[in-house]
């Protein structure tokens, strides 16, 4: 007799369930959507979620509050959205650094799983980063300036930090040209900038933002990009691909993610507000001038270039022969 | 000419009512945080960041940006009635400040620094108006080694304050390098000295750091019977508080070195108020007729630092806003705030957005105004807060530093960390170890660290390399007088040369 009340409650609280999310996913959102963005506000991550946010909220017809929840890599605040109902009011602004680059780089510390603990809603946008050459220096194309460092072992070049996609990327392009460089790594693409000027560096990666702000100033000379395509800021710009290294292919990316096991239905709703959101006129203008190319893919699509994503960059992490003690 | 228009547009700009109530919201904002122990120009800037997304780009900035020079006008209020600093930068006014209060001096000392702080930050934005572009470009020759040196210089400077013996001073600023040493490494990502503690990944918290060696501290020495000096409300009147004549004076020539060398040490990118201020300290001990009377009140050791903290606020915008190089956390969010607004600053910023600097910079002076008008009044009430006896007035403290230091990162390791130093520093004053040199190396430690590891790869791991740069020469050159000076070589030269005779003997 219990065990049929227990049954009987059980079902209840299932089908409630079931009809409960059905129900919700056709109200939703009926309350402001929080966005986490992993990052102090004023970084890259925030600027591009504050931008999208807005025109967002109007195509959802519910506001979209931003939260950044900064530290540990982008770590914190991803678990935060990896751990929170899966009811679409908490979604995650994540990118390259917390979701591929550092699933390899703090391998088991990490309390999430990207592929098993997010529904990928979309990615937004992409950005390549650029080799550069200071002003003056006389190897400004790929192949001459591998020559070079093939040459002269123990060249330096600069970097925007350890660990992040400029300085992976860069890993990439020693192992691929076979070259011995030796890393200085500074403390953002301003200071590397800085760099260049004074000579204390002649070769440096660098992220698009910052490069061309190099380039304009005349500081620097770039040398080639590291996407697929060349980028609408620098269409004078060779990539890797066109110059020979056809494995260089690594970009910085920001995309949306919900908890996973999100309804479809809600996911969908997240991915058609912010394939308006990248339509927006504000947002067109600010993404041409931030040099980055908006992306706006599916959820399928999206799911497939995270787990990519994830495969390339682990690659890059096992070169740079760094990882974070377990 | 062309000169002298910009400025009077920058005035126009924040002369608008809309502009003067945020310059005052932020000034006051900042006053507040840098009061309270625990709360810094950082996490209130932080917090008030996503506000400034709905401002128009200069008044978000002068708003921000009174935030953190209001911080270093209140930091030294904590520093002179209790011994406890409200920024790091504030610890050197401690040495001094303190002994003032103990005196019964608490209303001249915060007077004074009051009025030193407004002398040096508006001098400082004279600066900043007239000499944005050759000071950045000044700034942009040194690379690390000179860095490096000018950072060395500040910890010996910090070692040999001339209270207690040297080599005390020299064992905490070793200490402090060794604490900062914690966390990961900024070159290879490998947690260091962890101990496996994830909490440390990211190093021993500042915050909770200093709140312990000195707030906790000495919440704990007054456990122990050494109470603060008691005051009654009547010596609070205005006339108490003005300074007499001589120690304006004594004032004067400090507030004008502490300027120079606040000015100097803000516009490098990374050097940061708290070097300045020890810096400016130091420079007043060696120079003084009398170094004897330093760390007893002495007018010019409250005087010196804060117009150097207040000067090195200021002059820490030109790099931020003319090369785009964040001088530290505070400056890089302020970055952020220009980027939320589609403004990336960079060499160009002057010419392509001079409303905004120019505006900035006239609200720099502006602010300073507010900020005197606001903290003369305050004095008064800060000064009755020694009038709340100690068994009401330390509990209370230790409960907001305990919910300050928790709420930076929402973590209550930071709290045990605090305590454990807390319970450091007691032990540390019980022997005559002086603390702010232990700051101070644990500041400019992860700074000195990547200088030195930068300079040294760029110098093909040479160390010459220090010297070959001639400003970073110059700088060690200082650094040896300094060591040499303060050094008790007397008796260990007649040591060695008996030891020396000794041995002749012995063959």
């Amino acid at each position: 007799m219990r065990k049929i009340k227990v049954l009987t409650a059980a079902f209840g609280v299932i089908s409630m369930a079931m009809f409960g999310t059905a129900a919700e996913a056709q109200n939703y959102p009926d309350r402001p959507v929080t966005m986490i963005v992993p990052w102090a506000p004023g970084g890259a991550a925030d600027i591009i979620a504050r931008l999208v946010a807005e025109p967002m909220g109007k195509a959802l017809g519910q506001p979209v509050v931003i939260e950044n929840r900064p530290g540990a890599g982008g770590t914190v605040g991803s678990a935060v959205v990896a751990k929170a109902d899966p009811d679409g009011y908490t979604i995650l602004m994540g990118n390259v650094a917390s979701e591929a680059i550092a699933p390899a780089f703090y391998a088991d510390t990490i309390p999430y799983k990207v592929l098993e603990d997010f529904a990928p809603v979309t990615q937004l946008i992409q950005q390549p980063s650029v080799l550069l050459v200071s002003k003056d220096f006389e190897f400004d194309n790929v192949k001459d300036l591998m020559a070079f460092a093939k040459e002269n072992p123990g060249e330096l070049y600069a970097t925007p930090g350890v660990g992040n996609s400029p300085y992976l990327t860069f890993e990439l392009i020693k192992d691929n040209y076979d070259v011995d460089m030796e890393n200085v790594p500074y403390d953002s693409g301003a200071e590397v900038n800085n760099a260049l000027n004074a000579g204390d560096v002649q070769i440096a990666i660098n992220n698009l933002p910052e490069a061309i702000k190099a380039i304009q100033a005349g500081i620097a000379k770039p040398v080639a990009v590291t996407a697929a395509e060349r980028n609408p800021l620098l269409p004078d710009v060779p990539t890797f691909v066109e110059s020979g290294g056809d494995k260089i292919v690594a970009i910085s990316w920001q995309g949306i993610f919900a908890p996973a096991g999100t309804p479809d239905a809600i996911v969908q709703k997240l991915y058609e507000a912010t394939a308006a959101a990248l339509k927006d006129e504000n947002v067109v203008q600010r993404n041409k001038e931030l040099g980055s190319v908006p992306v706006g893919s599916t959820p399928e699509e999206f799911k497939a270039f995270v787990a990519s994503e994830i495969e390339n960059w682990a690659y890059m992490v096992k070169l740079a022969g760094a990882s974070a003690p377990k | 000419m062309d000169l002298f228009n910009q400025i009077l547009g920058g005035f126009a700009t924040a002369t608008t009512p809309h502009n003067i109530l945020f310059c005052f919201i932020g000034v006051t904002i900042g006053t507040f945080v840098g009061v309270l122990p625990g709360l810094g120009p950082l996490a209130a800037i932080a917090l008030c960041l996503p506000i400034t997304f709905y401002l128009d780009p200069t008044t978000a900035m002068i708003m921000l940006a009174g935030i953190f020079y209001g911080a270093q006008y209140g930091s030294s209020t904590a520093s002179i009635l209790l011994n406890i600093p409200g920024t790091a930068s504030a610890a050197v006014t401690c040495l001094d400040g303190y002994p003032l209060t103990q005196k019964g001096q608490a209303g001249v000392a915060l007077m004074i620094t009051t009025l030193t702080s407004f002398a040096g930050g508006t001098m400082a934005i004279v600066l900043v108006m007239g000499l944005a572009p050759v000071i950045s470009a000044f700034a942009m020759n040194f690379s690390s080694a000179e860095y490096f040196s000018v950072m060395l210089l500040g910890l010996v400077a910090a070692s040999t304050l001339s209270i207690g013996s040297p080599i005390k001073g020299m064992t905490m600023v070793v200490a402090g390098l060794a604490l900062s040493m914690i966390g990961t490494d900024k070159y290879t990502g490998e947690f260091r000295f962890t101990g496996g503690i994830l909490d440390l990944a990211e190093g021993v918290s500042l915050v909770a750091l200093s709140i312990g060696l000195f707030g906790v501290a000495e919440i704990l020495s007054s456990f122990a019977g050494k109470g603060p000096v008691l005051l009654n409300a009547s010596s609070v009147r205005l006339r108490d508080m003005l300074p007499t004549r001589t120690q304006l004076k004594q004032a004067i020539l400090p507030t004008f070195r502490g300027m120079g060398i606040g000015s100097v040490i803000g516009a490098m990118p990374g050097a940061g108020p708290a070097l300045a201020s020890y810096l400016a300290y130091v420079a007043e001990t060696q120079v003084s007729k009398n170094p004897e009377k330093f760390g007893k009140g002495a007018i010019e050791g409250i005087a010196a630092p804060e117009a150097a903290n207040n000067a090195s606020v200021q002059t820490a915008f030109i790099p931020t806003l003319t090369l785009g190089v964040p001088g530290d956390v505070v400056m890089a969010v302020l970055i952020g705030a220009l980027m939320i607004h589609g403004i990336t600053p960079g060499p160009d910023f002057i010419s392509s957005h001079g409303d905004i600097f120019w505006g900035l910079a006239a609200s720099f002076w502006i602010g300073n105004v507010l900020l005197l008008v606001l903290n003369i009044p305050l004095i008064g009430i800060w000064v009755r807060m020694l009038a709340i006896p100690p068994r009401i007035l330390y509990p209370i403290m230790l409960v907001f530093v305990c919910i300050g230091v928790y709420s930076i990162r929402n973590s209550i390791f930071d709290v045990y960390i605090m305590l454990v130093f807390g319970v450091v520093g007691y032990v540390l004053a019980l022997f005559r170890y002086p603390a702010p040199p232990l700051l101070l190396g644990f500041v400019l430690g992860p700074l000195m660290e990547q200088h030195l590891r930068r300079a040294l790869l760029l110098g093909r791991g040479d160390p010459m390399t220090f010297l070959y740069h001639p400003i970073s020469a110059i700088f060690l050159a200082i650094c040896l007088v300094l060591i040499l000076r303060s050094l008790p070589l007397g008796p260990i030269v007649q040591k060695l040369r008996a030891r020396q005779t000794h041995r002749v003997d012995i063959e």
